[in-house]
């Protein structure tokens, strides 16, 4: 059985020193299960070289998700964009990048650097063809595709890092091959690889870049799943049915609130253990549970969670961080597609008057949280019991 | 070994079960009991109405605030091992 697929993209840029525009554009869109990439460097820098660039990464992206075969997106550029008077060059260049749901991989390119491609950590040639339309040639490639292989599309300022400073001839597409072989493993972002690219391009620079620098990054992995079951049913007798249903998805397994964790340990056969060592002055401790990735307390984790997410940039501000609100948080941004059961049924306890209101407000946070994870592009199916 | 398990439910949180917890951990320590009371934590009682739920074996008490945990310690933990 084949793992779905999920296409993670990364980008960074540093403009020409004294730029406050970048000349390179770097677009990236989706196409019904794949996505799209385009970078283009427009001629020169500045205002002019990113209107240029910004225009054909537009035009290519625009095309390419109306679903008009790549060739003809090509045909298109390399027909409208077009040519310095003077310098009888075009005003900009192009990497049209396409991968597919199903693994299938397209890559035109037009004056930009060749693209790295990564597989199984080594750097492997691709067997471009030429084709030539009017007078430009256009490289193309196809590939097949699947998880832990890696695309670095860069613009030239990349290659030409250091050039006549630190290094003689300029970084090369040689020397970077070596290093993304460095840097490239299972568990680093495509955004960091990116970011660590323009940095180290800018450090050859000497911060001082002699042109408008990009990365842009697509890395092909296992999609990854996560299920989330907050408060039993309304329904009691539809307890074991549903959680026995939770269980059996793929993906991790997170549970937050004392009757829901009731409601599967008694179902594995297993007893919540509480970790006291979790516990903060606002957030209650986490739990241990057999059979289940993360068990929390509900309703403040819950909430504080919600806060995690609307203000959290990177999901590595979480690393070391222990607490429950924390770690459901890092559940829901490390997962690409998440299920959620929210039981709704009603703790007799709670209705008390003396009860705090906050405590009825645990639904209302996990519409909250899904409207989040939606804003931030997950897949959020919510089940309402 | 006694083991005092405190409630860390939702409810139980907002009534201070936090510092209750603080609480019983410093006077383990100061009272050099750690090889003979073990704290432990456990999510909703389901009797959340009633205030910090704690158990001493199997036995329910409640607190409050911390005031309260200290009367519990002394009266059922350090004044029964005379
Ligand atoms: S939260 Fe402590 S008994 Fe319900």
């Amino acid at each position: 059985m084949s793992v779905p697929m999920f296409i993670e993209t990364g980008e960074a840029h540093v403009s020409k020193f004294g730029e406050i525009l970048c000349g390179d554009s770097l677009s990236v869109g989706s196409v019904n299960g794949g996505r799209l990439m385009v970078l283009s460097d427009g001629l020169g820098s500045g205002v002019k070289a990113n209107i240029l660039a910004t225009l054909t990464t537009t035009i290519a992206t625009r095309l390419m998700e109306r679903g008009l075969p790549l060739e003809e997106v090509v045909d298109t550029l390399t027909d409208t964009l077009p040519e310095c008077q003077v310098r009888k060059i075009a005003y900009s260049t192009f990497t049209l990048l396409k991968v597919q749901g199903d693994g299938r991989a397209y890559l035109a390119e037009f004056d930009n650097p060749p693209t790295f491609f990564l597989k199984r950590g080594y750097v492997s040639r691709l067997e471009y063809k030429d084709r030539i339309i009017g007078t430009r040639t256009i490289r193309e490639a196809h590939v097949h595709v699947g998880p832990g292989d890696w695309f670095v599309t860069v613009s030239d300022g990349e290659i030409h890092a250091g050039i006549g400073g630190l290094l003689n001839l300029g970084w090369d597409w040689e020397k970077i091959a070596k290093f993304l072989e460095t840097q490239v493993h299972e568990d680093i972002s495509a955004q960091k690889v990116a970011q660590i690219l323009v940095n180290q391009a800018n450090e050859l620079y000497q911060d001082r870049p002699g042109d408008d620098t990009t990365a842009g990054v697509l890395k092909i992995r296992a999609k990854r799943f996560a299920n989330f079951m907050i408060g039993p049913p309304v329904k009691p007798e539809e307890d074991a049915a549903i959680a026995q249903r939770f269980l059996e998805l793929p993906g991790r397994k997170v549970i937050s609130g004392g009757s829901t964790a009731g409601i599967l340990a008694k179902i594995l056969h297993k007893d919540v253990v509480v970790d006291l060592s979790t516990m903060t002055d606002k957030i209650p401790p986490t739990g241990h549970l057999e059979g289940i990735d993360l068990v929390t307390e509900g309703v403040h984790t819950v909430n504080s969670c919600r806060t995690i997410l609307m203000n959290i940039k990177d999901i590595e501000e979480l690393s070391g961080k222990r607490d429950g609100a924390s770690r459901l948080a890092w559940e829901f941004l490390h997962a690409d597609s998440i299920n959620i059961f929210l039981g709704q049924a009603i703790n007799p306890a709670h209705l008390n008057p003396k009860m705090p209101q906050e405590m009825g407000f645990k639904s209302r946070s996990v519409q909250a949280i899904v409207n989040l994870l939606k804003e931030r592009g997950k897949e959020v199916n919510l089940e309402v019991h | 070994m006694t083991v005092i398990t405190v409630c860390v439910g939702s409810a139980c949180h907002l009534k201070g079960s936090h510092q209750i917890i603080e609480y019983f951990k410093k006077a383990i320590e100061e009272s050099r009991l750690e090889k003979e009371v073990e704290l432990k934590g456990t999510f909703c009682m389901e009797k959340c109405t009633d205030g910090a739920n704690l158990l001493i074996g199997e036995e329910l008490f409640h607190a409050n605030s911390p005031e309260d945990a200290r009367e519990i310690f002394e009266r059922e933990i350090l004044r029964k091992r005379k």
